[in-house]
């Protein structure tokens, strides 16, 4: 855990708190700067705004899901084409949700139940290497 | 009628016969009277003709011979003696030619119209040729006048007709080989006749009863002897009489004494024919008929109908086998017994009313009735009841058997047309041949719309073809079951249906059509539908909490900073393990539901499968370890990649090795090879552990099945694992077979063809 003086910022859309709460500790405590947004609209104006370096995203969510906030993400030629985005949810990576969205663009895939708060910030290291 | 002779038997049989003959001459020519050469009593005629009609024309030179002795010794004049000779030998051979071609043959003294063609063909025309030759011959020979002709003839010719009429049946019937099958009591019958026989004729032929003419008083035992006795006892009786006759006439008694004993013969003889005419034709018309009648009671007694007459009493008087089968009686029990006796209760049958009508007002009648038998069953039977001079006859036949049958018959059609589930009856060419009410309901086609038509009509244009498919696997005998597919009503709706099919075969086996059962499972697949949706929403809903649980659970596990006390950090494990008991629970369950729901996406794709089994075994590093097992890894390395979905058989691989940890014991040893053959790849799992109990073996692979001994060793198996190890690899091709001795261990082998796993596509909606 070092202190990097200009912290990675990373966007955790996710509308269950305590979930939320938990990636937001366990990747502080990793050294990133974490913001957290509780569905998908407010995920999607955070996103547009902060310009995060990755987001996390869950699926199923009140008000807009996960996938139709990426379809829109993915229009911002600006940023959110290309952004980094961390699929995170229980749904299983070959469901049709999701199978739909994920293709081309630079985005990941994590089962929730499979993985923990350490696997995730790997997996976000990961990410911002490539 | 020629016979076959070997050579020295002929001359044998040659030689014996003209020794007969000649006897039979002499005997004769004893009683010549009118003329040395002509006699009233000639029995050589009689030998003759019979031997002509049994062994053949060939044994003329035994006649000939016979004959010329006969009168050479008599008169001494060899040509007179040929011409007679050649008289009596044509005489045979043409009274046999004409019984043999217009006759008969030797059949005709067995039927009355026979034997009188017999009569006239043999005993008048023929004998007449010898009567000719014979007084011409004796004429120019010198040993005759011409004013002599009328009586030698007329006695020559009596002679021969007698001799044919008396002797030949006598030599015919005694030939046959036919046994004679007498009972004691028929001996003695025929004892007592024959000795009445003779003391009656030597009674009315001798001179106890001279000045009376009894000679009819011989009659009734001649009658009774051919009525009774048969035809030898016949010819043999007629016989007896004639010598008994002859030699009483002779001797100067009894009722023919004329003025000359060749008159008193003549008149003797002509007695005699008329008598052995009509006794003979008698004994042959009573034979005749017993044959009649045997043969008829054979075909009574042998055919399937039974038949039973009723005498005006009430008692059974004839009866066949079949009626001591149907009627479940004997012969014994029912003959000389009424009807009342053997069927207490019959007279308030129906039945009874209508044989009594028959009986009384004798009107025939036909019925099927249903006959209640003493012993408690009953029987259908179809009567034909029909007056007769003695009563009625009955003819019945047992129509039990084909009652019950249409009654199955019609019990059977009942289910069928009134089941609630549509069954339709189809020719191999699909054609509609059956329809009942379930069909008329689902379909909403009329029987009357849909017979005789294409079952196309019911199928939706898409899935038309798997007709040819189902066909195929019906004439291979197999049936097809729960086969979801659509069909179409007649108002165009397309449902959802499970047709279930099973051959139909005409009796020589040959499939001849099919019947389907169908289900409409619209609302089913619905009810899938949604239970399926509520299933992913559900353990979603509950993933989210339990991953939170998980997530906060190792974050406190890692903390290594805190002070939580051993007892806490314990208590914090258990949390952490129970939790991830119940995300394995869940996505169990997941599992399951998908695979019963069919909606289990499987992709085979090229893959390595050591590698998969190796990352396996990884995931199960900390069990293994903390359990101390020992991993014996025995792998075919020249298994490189092979088609199969990464995810089944990650399940696969995971759950068995699950199994294998959860049922060994601490220090124990689980072994898993890859292995191949020239068609397949094996992956195996064996362990040491607890085993399964035998009684328990063929319900692993059912859901939540968990055998006894694996709940007292271990709380936590969901009883899934297997069932989703079986259903997945059932849908990909593969299986699985196992062996397992209790308190021994269990091994497992999977096994795939090397073309590897085969797709199966889920529905895919989404969950």
């Amino acid at each position: 855990m070092e202190e990097n003086t200009n912290p990675k910022r990373v966007l955790v859309i996710e509308d269950d708190q305590s979930l939320a709460t938990a990636m937001k500790d366990g990747l502080e405590s990793s050294g990133y700067n974490v913001t957290i947004a509780g569905d998908g609209d407010e995920g999607f104006r955070f996103a547009l705004e902060q310009k995060p370096d990755v987001i996390i995203l869950d699926v199923l969510m009140p008000k807009v899901d996960g996938m139709t906030m990426l379809k829109g993400l993915r229009q911002d030629e600006a940023y959110g084409k290309n952004a980094k985005v961390i699929i995170l949810s229980n749904l299983d990576a070959d469901d049709k949700i999701v199978t739909d969205v994920v293709e081309t663009q630079p985005t990941y895939y994590l089962i929730k139940s499979e993985v923990n708060v350490d696997g995730i910030s790997a997996k976000v290291k990961e990410v911002l290497g490539n | 009628m020629d016979l076959y002779l070997p050579r020295r038997r002929e001359l044998a049989i040659n030689i014996v016969l003209a020794l007969i003959y000649f006897i039979a001459g002499k005997l004769g020519l004893q009683l010549a009277f009118v003329n040395e050469s002509a006699t009233v009593v000639w029995p050589p005629t009689g030998i003759a003709i019979a031997s002509f009609l049994l062994l053949g024309y060939r044994i003329w030179p035994a006649i000939f011979i016979g004959a010329f002795l006969t009168n050479f010794t008599t008169n001494g004049a060899v040509l007179i003696s040929l011409g007679i000779a050649l008289g009596n030998t044509l005489e045979g051979i043409i009274a046999a030619l004409l019984v043999n071609k217009l006759a008969g043959g030797k059949e005709a003294f067995y039927k009355v119209s026979g034997y009188f063609k017999f009569f006239l063909l043999a005993g008048v025309l023929s004998t007449a040729i010898s009567a000719d030759i014979g007084v011409i011959t004796l004429i120019l020979g010198g040993a005759a006048n011409w004013s002599e002709f009328g009586p030698i003839w007329l006695t020559w010719w009596t002679g021969d007709l007698s001799g044919a009429l008396i002797v030949t049946p006598f030599i015919i019937y005694w030939s046959n080989r036919k046994y004679i099958q007498w009972g004691p009591k028929k001996i003695v019958e025929a004892v007592i006749v024959f000795l009445a026989l003779i003391i009656v004729g030597y009674a009315v032929f001798s001179n106890l009863t001279s000045g009376y003419s009894l000679v009819f008083l011989c009659l009734p035992m001649i009658i009774w002897i051919a009525f009774r006795l048969g035809l030898r006892a016949t010819t043999t009786s007629i016989i007896a009489l004639s010598i008994i006759a002859i030699v009483g006439t002779l001797s100067g008694q009894g009722p023919f004494l004329r003025d000359t004993p060749n008159r008193s013969l003549f008149s003797l003889q002509a007695f005699m024919d008329i008598v052995a005419i009509s006794a003979v034709a008698l004994a042959i018309a009573v034979v005749e008929r017993r044959r009649l009648d045997e043969r008829f009671e054979r075909v009574i007694d042998n055919m399937i109908e039974g038949f039973q007459i009723i005498g005006f009493d009430w008692k059974y008087q004839y009866v066949n086998d079949s009626i001591v089968k149907q009627g479940k009686s004997t012969r014994e029990k029912l003959l000389g017994h009424t009807m009342m006796e053997v069927y207490p209760g019959i007279e308030e049958t129906e039945v009874f009313a209508q044989l009594k009508r028959a009986m009384v007002e004798r009107i025939p009648h036909k019925m099927e009735t249903e006959f209640k038998f003493p012993d408690g069953s009953s029987g259908w039977f179809e009567l034909r009841i029909e007056p007769i001079p003695e009563g009625i006859f009955i003819l019945s036949l047992d129509a039990t058997e084909r009652k019950r049958q249409q009654e199955t018959l019609k019990r059977t059609a009942s289910i069928v047309e009134n089941a609630t589930e549509a069954i339709i009856g189809k020719t191999l060419d699909g054609i509609i041949t059956s329809w009942n009410k379930g069909a008329e309901e689902l379909y909403g086609y009329t029987e009357e719309e849909v017979l005789g038509k294409p079952n196309t009509i019911l199928i939706p244009p898409e899935h038309t073809d798997e007709w040819e498919g189902i066909k195929g696997k019906l004439l291979q005998g197999e049936d097809i079951k729960n086969f979801e597919t659509q069909r179409i009503t007649k108002n165009g709706r397309v449902m959802d249906v499970s047709m279930t099919y099973s051959p139909i075969k005409d009796e020589s086996g040959a499939i001849t059509g099919t019947s389907a059962i169908v289900r409409d499972i619209t609302e089913k697949k619905k009810i899938d539908s949604m239970k399926n949706e509520f299933v992913a929403l559900a353990s979603h809903q509950l993933k989210t909490p339990l991953t939170s649980i998980k997530w906060y659970s190792e974050l406190l596990l890692k903390k290594t900073d805190t002070n939580f006390s051993e007892k806490q950090l314990q208590y914090l494990r258990e949390i952490h393990k129970s939790n991830k008991r119940m995300i394995y629970l869940i996505n169990a369950l997941l599992n399951v539901s998908r695979i019963d729901l069919g909606t289990f996406i499987i992709d085979p794709k090229e893959a390595n499968l050591i590698e998969i089994v190796e990352s396996v075994l990884e995931d199960f590093k900390v069990q293994i370890d903390s359990r101390n097992l020992t991993i014996e890894k025995n792998f075919d390395y020249s298994i490189q990649s092979v088609i199969l979905d990464i995810n089944v058989m990650r399940i696969i691989v995971s759950n068995l090795l699950s199994n294998a940890i959860r049922y060994s014991e601490d220090n124990g040893t689980i072994g898993i090879e890859i292995r191949r053959d020239e068609q397949s790849f094996f992956v195996k799992v064996w362990d040491r552990g607890i085993g399964i109990p035998n009684h328990q073996k063929d319900k692993i692979f059912k859901k939540f099945s968990r055998a006894d001994n694996a709940m007292v060793k271990n709380t936590d198996g969901s009883g899934l694992g297997l069932y989703i190890v079986k259903s997945l690899i059932d849908q990909t091709g593969g299986s699985i077979n196992f062996e397992s001795e209790e308190n021994q261990g269990t091994s497992f082998t999977v096994s795939y063809p090397m073309s590897g796993m085969k797709e199966k596509e889920g529905s895919g909606q989404p969950n």
